[in-house]
């Protein structure tokens, strides 16, 4: 072989390689994900489709809805999977509320121990990571929908009636191959989950009432869990136009006894808070001057999630104004 | 073999130039849809329907009149969840019979109330059979049964007020106890001259 014919070789051969190079990228195929299985926990809705996974037209607050879908990787590369709610389109409840603002969803990879991957308001279902998913593999999640019970005294009423649909938008981004060699199960990269603060423990109500004549209020309290309530209260000036009150009585507005509460999981407890004679005189020299008084109830509860306070702010009026202010309602 | 490898060259070459190699795998996204999932909660409506005599199916008469209207027109208008009441004038106490009726789709419980419970000139909300006075807070219906809703009132001020209760009518069933499943009837009752607004 001359010189010439060793040039031609070279320049086949080098052509040769840079287009196996340039091929060898394209030889691995993109994650393709491939729906092997759907179905419904409550019943399997649209046979002909065979897709939606999620079905229920009558919840209750409380109540879950739940089903799941197994993908797999047909792809020669691992892919990033990640979720979206799309398409969410709200028919609004006979109270106008809308279903897709209450919604909680949470996403479980059943795949072997179930291990929550997104739990969130279903708005925060966007980009949700689920986590890494090789060639060839697959795995199945378990999705549930869930109406929170808001309280008692139909809270949640304006929801009667309403409905939301939605799509669940999976989709998988390629990963490198020699990135992450193996990881599974897959990491938890969802966006935080809800986490329930112990505000979110206590119902507490207090309904109209007349505060004077009885020289108490009374409200209702419901923890989720067992938990443990203190009262105290402020007295504010209460200007109308809902404006910023300025404190008159600060500390000893309820007497001590029956001030502190233990309450049990789910049951309702009314609670009678008595005032002081002091706070009754202030009230009252408020009521004379002003014809209105708002008392800042702060109740502290603890739980085996922590302590917060809740808030509830009450405007004592003079039965004749609240007479009128009845009426004008 | 110097023919054959400049051919092969120029095959190398052709191939090379002619086939572009295809992009990385980086630029797809695989996508797949689960569609069409629904969601939507359970309504009164399911459980207990509420009439007016205009709007009543079975075309029963004899509903409560708005006190003191002239002309007398029926106290309830609409139907379910857009029933409500104009009770009209009332300076006395009275009783005001079959201001609406409801009739069960299932077997359940109907549990009526007043919110607020005191404080307006009407006392009592009671549920009983089609036709009869009185009756009771509370009553187990079963699918296709009807009842009337009678209203107690009790004298008040006399001052020109205009009071606006709610009746709230709780559905419970078997295994369900919560009060989500209620229908909130706005009601209005003038204590005052006349029929009022």
């Amino acid at each position: 072989m001359n010189g010439s014919m060793r040039a031609i070789a070279a320049t086949g051969a080098t052509g040769l390689v840079a287009w196996a190079a340039a091929g060898a990228l394209a030889h691995d195929r993109p994650p393709r994900l491939g729906a092997m299985s759907a179905q419904g926990g409550v019943r399997l809705l649209s046979p002909e489709s065979g897709t939606a996974v999620l079905s229920a037209g009558r919840l209750l607050p409380g109540e879950s809805v739940a089903g799941t879908v197994r993908l797999a990787n047909t792809g020669d590369a691992p892919g990033m999977l990640e979720l979206d709610a799309t398409g969410v389109q709200d028919t609004p409840g006979a109270g106008g509320g809308r279903m897709s603002a209450a919604l909680v969803m949470r996403v479980d990879d059943v795949t072997a121990a179930p291990v929550t991957v997104f739990n969130g308001p279903l708005a925060g279902l966007s980009g949700a990571r689920l986590g890494r998913l090789d060639a060839g593999a697959a795995r199945r999640y378990r999705v549930v929908a869930t109406l929170p019970d808001s309280g008692p005294f139909g809270a949640d009423n304006a929801l009667q009636g309403a409905a939301t649909r939605l799509d669940l938008s999976w989709h998988a981004e390629p990963l490198p191959p020699a990135a992450t060699p193996t990881p599974s199960p897959p990491p938890v990269e969802a966006p935080p989950p809800r986490v329930e603060r112990p505000a979110e423990v206590l119902t507490l109500r207090i309904p109209w009432q007349r505060v004077m004549l009885t020289r108490g209020i009374t409200l209702s309290g419901r923890c989720d869990r067992r938990c443990r309530l203190t009262f105290t209260a402020v007295l504010e000036t209460a200007p109308r136009g809902g404006g910023a009150g300025r404190v008159v009585m600060r500390g000893r507005v309820f007497r001590v006894a029956g001030s502190r509460r233990m309450l049990r999981p789910g049951a309702e407890r009314w609670v009678r808070l008595r005032l002081t004679p002091q706070a009754v005189r202030r009230m009252r020299s408020v009521l004379l001057v002003r014809g209105r008084v708002a008392v800042r109830v702060d109740a502290r509860v603890r739980s085996s999630l922590g302590a917060a306070t809740v808030r509830r702010r009450i405007v004592i009026v003079t039965s004749r104004r609240a007479a009128r202010h009845r009426a004008a309602r | 073999v110097r023919n054959r490898l400049v051919r092969l060259a120029a095959i190398v070459a052709a191939v090379a130039l002619l086939v572009p190699p295809a992009r990385s795998g980086a630029s797809f996204t695989a996508q797949h849809l689960t569609a069409g999932n629904s969601v939507g909660t359970d309504s009164v409506r399911n459980y207990l329907r509420l009439y007016s005599q205009g709007s009543d199916p079975a075309g029963l008469t004899g509903y409560a009149v708005k006190s003191l209207s002239s002309p007398a027109v029926p106290a309830a208008t609409g139907v379910d969840g857009s029933l409500t009441a104009q009770l009209g004038g009332w300076k006395n106490s009275g009783t005001m019979n079959r201001v609406l009726t409801l009739e069960a789709r299932s077997a359940i419980t109907v549990t009526a109330s007043l919110s607020p419970a005191a404080g307006t000139p009407v006392a009592s909300a009671l549920i009983a059979d089609i036709g009869s006075a009185g009756g009771a807070t509370s009553v187990t219906l079963a699918a296709g049964q009807k009842r009337q809703v009678n209203l107690g009132l009790v004298k008040f001020g006399g001052n020109n007020v205009l009071y606006r209760p709610v009746l709230m009518l709780n559905v419970t069933y078997a295994g369900y106890s919560g009060d989500f499943l209620s229908y909130a009837v706005p009601m209005t009752v003038w204590d005052g001259n006349g029929a009022g607004p």
